[in-house]
């Protein structure tokens, strides 16, 4: 796994996206096409977005996998654990799966869709979209629009993406799972 | 500053002048394209012509400066996305909320 060190500043963002990904198309150049690029980008720019803001002056470690044509894009610290007011409680750890039914959180959404959180277990949390179709916009649908969207985009952007806390070191970790396709 | 505006026929333009358009300028932006609507211009065209990319926080202000536009009766409207954040807009589902146009002068003729 190749690591690389974000130094958690504003300026650091793009330049560090842009080594990443350049990063990721000279070693697995003939399976990311046009699609492919802008889901790492956008994934790559919200995980060092999340880290800004829950880090504060520490470094944050974005490490960069690819087995069998699946990209792992994972992002660790040892900040806080990922608080999340859900509508159902406030997010700790361990979870607490009684708490949740059936093993399933709703993080945030509007008409659009739910940003839903599926316990694995009780220091691993694995994200997932419920997508609606919706057909009619009104100001209704407007005005109930969620304005958080950082860890909907990486859900939306990952084949799979999910968050693990590791008690004893304190160590949270972001994995973003990529399917590439040959060309 | 973070717009530069100027009329034009029944519209305002809203230039960004920026590149990265992310958490460091996102509550500014906020502040800047609310104070616009707050001063009565009804039909705000963005226009993101010189944006490379932009975040999550940055698309929240741009969504809270929305509703505060429709509770006045008004609109916004967003012009000259680049491909990757035309792409974003449709995964977030943004690109069904706000009229996106190519540029200024075909947003004024939907105006």
């Amino acid at each position: 796994m190749k690591k690389f060190v974000f130094n958690n500043e504003t300026e650091g963002i793009y330049p560090l996206t842009v080594q990443i990904i350049n990063y990721i198309q000279n070693m697995a150049k003939d399976i990311v096409d046009d699609d492919a690029g802008f889901r790492i980008k956008t994934i790559l720019i919200e995980l060092l977005t999340n880290s800004l803001k829950h880090m504060g002056d520490d470094v944050t470690r974005i490490g960069i996998d690819l087995k069998n044509n699946k990209l792992y894009i994972s992002k660790q610290d040892k900040g806080r654990p990922l608080q999340i007011n859900t509508r159902q409680a406030l997010l700790t750890w361990p979870l607490t799966h009684s708490k949740f039914t059936p093993n399933e959180i709703a993080i945030y959404g509007d008409d659009f869709g739910t940003l839903k959180g599926r316990v694995k277990n009780s220091n691993q949390l694995e994200f997932f979209t419920e997508d609606l179709d919706v057909r009619y916009v009104n100001k209704e649908t407007i005005m109930g629009l969620n304005e958080h969207y950082g860890l909907m985009i990486i859900a939306r952007a990952s084949d799979a993406f999910n968050y693990k806390h590791k008690p004893d070191t304190g160590v949270n970790t972001f994995t973003s799972i990529i399917e590439l396709k040959q060309r | 500053m973070i717009l530069q505006t100027h009329l034009l026929n029944n519209a305002l333009i809203a230039d960004i002048l920026l590149k990265e358009a992310n958490l460091g300028n996102a509550e500014q932006f906020k502040s800047e394209l609310m104070s616009l609507i707050n001063k009565g211009n009804k039909y705000v065209i963005v226009n993101f012509e010189q944006v490379i990319y932009v975040d999550s926080s940055f698309l929240g202000a741009l969504v809270s400066a929305l509703k505060l536009a429709m509770n006045s009766g008004g609109d916004i409207a967003v012009v000259g996305l680049n491909n990757d954040i035309r792409s974003l807009f449709q995964l977030v589902r943004l690109d069904k909320v706000f009229r996106i146009y190519t540029n200024t002068q075909e947003a004024l003729t939907g105006a």
